[in-house]
């Protein structure tokens, strides 16, 4: 069966048009967005006066504001990346494994037992 | 003997004609074996919540259902070999849009599991594990399935089918897909299991 890597030769040209530095800003802006998520969460677990101060919906408590911070992080950060990149060709298979990594990472810290852990180390206990 | 038809269907990617028909289906069967084996009221609970529950979950379902269809496409644009690119772009939209709906009910739905008498008293008082570790996981990591989508779909539709020709950038347009789908799975089954053990 013909495919397309058989029909299509690979070929750059669409990267001149559109920047790579496009999606480096898109992923980064999501993983901006999901760190700030991971550290509000902690810090919330640190400190209750921060947890109370982002209860911005008593039927949901905290999770409200940390949904506040994540998805104004993500958005700002994309704003701002994308401005800050557009025009940039940037070396898309060493960005995107950082990018992997830091996926990683942001996995991990959602991971109760990992980020009690940290904030249960923040707290000095 | 080789049929026209079938030929056709086996050498097909999933063509947006075929994706509806085997959603479509899918729906009816289960709905069908649904209502003839228990009553509305019995299928849906009397609690407030039941209503909104029933749309998080639907929701969830119908997510799954096109997240996992377009994952196989993106895995075939990684490779390569995608014919379907357009039933990509649509099923990663669609998909996107499914992430932030069932988002959304899952935000309202959680008003209830908080609740006093509500599910995350009983497990507080029951079986702690379940909220401290599965619950709290599956909250968060539901939240990521949006962006990992968002991103995917911006790219295929940015970029449009020139992408096809390009090994990093469609690396960076279908993975993020394939890690959304990662993530829905995960907090699909914490969500039904949590559900079983005490629902709202």
């Amino acid at each position: 069966m013909a495919t397309v890597s058989k029909v299509f030769k690979e070929d750059s040209g669409v990267r001149e048009k559109l920047p790579t530095g496009i999606v480096v800003a898109a992923l980064f802006a999501a993983l901006v967005g999901l760190l700030t998520l991971a550290v509000v969460n902690v810090y919330s677990d640190v400190n209750g006066a921060f947890a109370t101060a982002i209860t911005l919906n008593t039927g949901i408590g905290p999770y409200s504001g940390k949904e506040l911070f994540w998805l104004g992080g993500w958005f700002l950060s994309w704003v701002v990346l994308h401005f800050a990149l557009r025009k940039k060709q940037l070396n898309l298979r060493s960005w995107f494994g950082t990018w992997l990594i830091g996926m990683a990472v942001a996995t991990l810290l959602m991971y109760p037992p990992v980020f009690e852990f940290i904030a249960d180390a923040l707290k000095g206990g | 003997m080789d049929f026209p038809v079938f030929s056709r269907i086996r050498k097909m990617e999933p063509s947006l004609a075929t994706l509806l028909i085997l959603m479509v289906g899918a729906i009816a069967v289960i709905g069908l074996a649904t209502a003839a084996t228990a009553p509305l009221s019995d299928l849906l609970g009397d609690s407030q919540w039941s209503v909104i529950s029933v749309f998080h979950g639907l929701g969830a379902t119908a997510f799954l259902l096109g997240a996992t269809i377009a994952v196989y496409l993106a895995w075939r644009l990684y490779i390569g070999e995608i014919r379907a690119f357009k039933d990509l772009k649509w099923l990663s939209a669609f998909s996107t849009i499914m992430s932030a709906v069932t988002i959304g009910f899952g935000n309202w739905i959680y008003i209830g599991y908080r609740a006093a008498g509500g599910p995350r008293a009983y497990f507080v008082t029951n079986m702690p594990a379940i909220h401290q570790v599965f619950f709290e996981f599956k909250e968060f990591i539901a939240l990521f399935t949006l962006p990992m989508m968002l991103v995917g779909t911006f790219l295929l539709w940015t970029y449009g089918e020139d992408i096809v020709h390009d090994k990093e950038l469609r690396a960076a347009a279908s993975l993020p897909i394939l890690l959304g789908w990662v993530y829905l799975i995960l907090a699909y089954v914490l969500g039904a299991a949590i559900t079983k053990l005490a629902g709202v």
